[in-house]
């Protein structure tokens, strides 16, 4: 019997390892990943606020922005990376798939996350133009 | 109660406790789907009309939302099809297409939002350049009065034939403004539903007939069904058209064929205890036999007790993730835990080509070790089978199970999706 019931706890785990894990890992990822959007996003209406305008330079990576943002006070401490499962290392976090851009005036922006670091695959976009949902 | 009485029963009670799961799951799925809220972003809209500024939702029959730019004019016109086309089904479900137009009424673009069909078939359709961009410059009005594709030169992706005519048939219902003309295709009968016919005809003829010169015919119906049903339809029962037809509808009207082969591979064992599908009908069961067959006996590796007892668990724990994967919408590609979508090679991901190769290579060494330890899909038609006994069974015990394990976690779909989400 106790050779069946570890036969058996193999296979559970040989299932739980290679197909549910993974998936529950791809939606804490998802979660995470629109957390920080919404993390940056408040921080940004609050640069806004200050500034009457987003930051200017488009095209900045995750770690710039929020470096950006800290500096300026509208983000107490750097946030939570949905890719490295820790916090944020600024200036130079080394897993960092989050671009911002903006227009000429930089009246609007957009939050891109991609899927890995050749950026080929968006994953999220979160646009100011709009009350977009994330849902 | 007669024994027979006890029979009837407990074939009353494995069907109905079948039932009852797919009840579930199906109620379950329809409250996330009303609950859910997935509208067009500005975003999306922009690939098309980058000028576009603001979304206003049309009130008008057409129920979409005009796309306005900066200084509040109309640009354009975006649509959805979901939910109004969510009876239109693909393979295993619908898809949700965003139609976008420009001012003169045409066709801009469009884009695949959502699919409830096999991602590598959606990614197929989304990659045909001709498909995609066939319904550009047409205006709403031609589009909603479609009824033969092939005269707009609009055709169908290879390879993705179900997905892609899923689309177009999504598209026209949603711009009919006329809301009953969303619920379907109507019913079409095609060559592929004739020729599933033909094979449930012939797999039941090898069944129930027992005359020697038919016999003598059987092998070579059997490679006919293998290579038509596997290679050329590819319409193999699975646990992803199982569950995208309790998600959304069973498509009766646009795939008959689809529809009679599953009422076939559960109502025909359930009736005369033939198991009509996993015998006569299944590809890779087929791939199985004649490994059996044509392996010599030494190579064979014979089980222990042990070993078998908790090999025969591999399925029912497969049915387990088939059930958490639909009741917590986890991104598992179902596909990929059968090796049954590896018939269509072209457009098979690689974890079902790679459990199709595994599966193929241990049956080669241990006789249909697929069909006894592998396959969910086979274990529900021997579930519903007519049982040659009327004791209660441990699989009766394990169903029960998964009706109670399914109820419970839509009770608390909540706090464990949650409990799931929560980053360590």
């Amino acid at each position: 019997m106790i050779r069946r019931i570890i036969i058996v706890g193999a296979i559970c785990v040989f299932l739980i390892s290679l197909v549910l894990l993974p998936a529950v890992r791809e939606m804490q990822r998802d979660e995470a990943v629109k957390a920080l959007l919404l993390t940056v996003q408040r921080a940004m209406q609050d640069y806004h606020v200050e500034f009457e305008n987003y930051p200017t330079t488009s095209g900045l990576s995750g770690s710039d922005l929020i470096a950006l943002l800290i500096e300026n006070g509208h983000l107490e401490e750097p946030p939570y990376n949905p890719w490295t499962r820790r916090t944020w290392v600024i200036p130079d976090e080394p897993t960092d798939y989050l671009v911002y851009e903006t227009d000429g005036l930089a009246e609007s922006y957009a939050l891109i996350t991609y899927r890995s670091a050749a950026r080929k695959k968006v994953h999220h976009t979160l646009d100011s133009s709009e009350n977009q949902s994330l849902e | 109660m007669s024994p027979r009485q006890k029979t009837f029963a407990l074939q009353v009670y494995r069907i109905g406790v079948l039932l009852a799961i797919a009840w579930l799951i199906r109620s379950h799925s329809t409250n996330l789907r009303v609950q859910g809220n997935r509208p067009i972003s500005l975003t999306e809209v922009r690939q098309f009309l980058p000028n576009a500024a603001d979304l206003k939702p049309d009130h008008g029959p057409r129920g979409g939302l005009l796309i306005l730019n900066q200084r509040k004019q109309r640009i354009g016109y975006a649509v959805r099809t979901m939910p109004k086309t969510r009876d239109i089904v693909g393979y295993s479900g619908p898809i949700d297409v965003m139609v976008v137009f420009g001012k003169d009424d045409s066709v801009l673009g469009t884009s695949i939002r959502q699919s409830y069909d096999t991602p590598s078939h959606v990614e197929d359709v989304e990659k045909s350049y001709l498909f995609m961009e066939a319904w550009n410059g047409k205006p709403w009005e031609e589009i909603s009065t479609i009824e033969n594709f092939g005269e707009h030169n609009i055709w169908a992706v290879s390879g993705a034939s179900r997905t892609s005519e899923a689309m177009m048939e999504s598209i026209t219902a949603r711009l009919r403004t006329d809301a009953a003309a969303a619920t379907g295709r109507g019913f079409a009968w095609r060559w592929q539903d004739t020729a599933l016919l033909v094979l449930i005809i012939l797999g039941a003829a090898c069944a129930f007939v027992k005359d020697r010169r038919f016999k003598k015919i059987q092998p070579v119906i059997r490679i006919g069904t293998f290579v038509v049903l596997g290679f050329v339809l590819g319409d193999l029962l699975a646990q992803s058209l199982f569950i995208g037809w309790i998600e959304a509808r069973i498509p009766w009207a646009e795939t008959p064929g689809v529809v009679l082969l599953a009422l076939a591979a559960f109502l025909v064992p359930a009736i005369t205890q033939q198991p009509l599908y996993c015998q006569y009908l299944c590809p890779h069961g087929h791939a199985q036999r004649w490994l059996m067959k044509y392996v010599p006996a030494r190579f064979m590796v014979k089980l222990d007790p042990d070993s078998k007892w908790s090999l025969r668990w591999l399925p029912a724990l497969l049915l387990g993730i088939v059930l958490l994967t639909a009741l917590f919408e986890l991104p598992v590609d179902l596909a990929g835990i059968e090796p049954f979508h590896a018939y269509l090679w072209k457009a098979a991901g690689i974890a079902t080509i790679a459990v199709a190769i595994i599966s193929l290579i241990v049956s080669a060494f241990i006789p249909m070790a697929y069909c006894k330890f592998g396959c969910p899909t086979g274990l529900l038609f021997t579930f519903v089978r007519r049982p040659t006994h009327n004791r209660w069974a441990k699989r009766d015990t394990v169903a029960l199970g998964f009706l109670v394990i399914a109820f419970i976690l839509i009770q608390f779909h909540g706090p464990i999706q949650d409990w799931l989400l929560a980053t360590p």
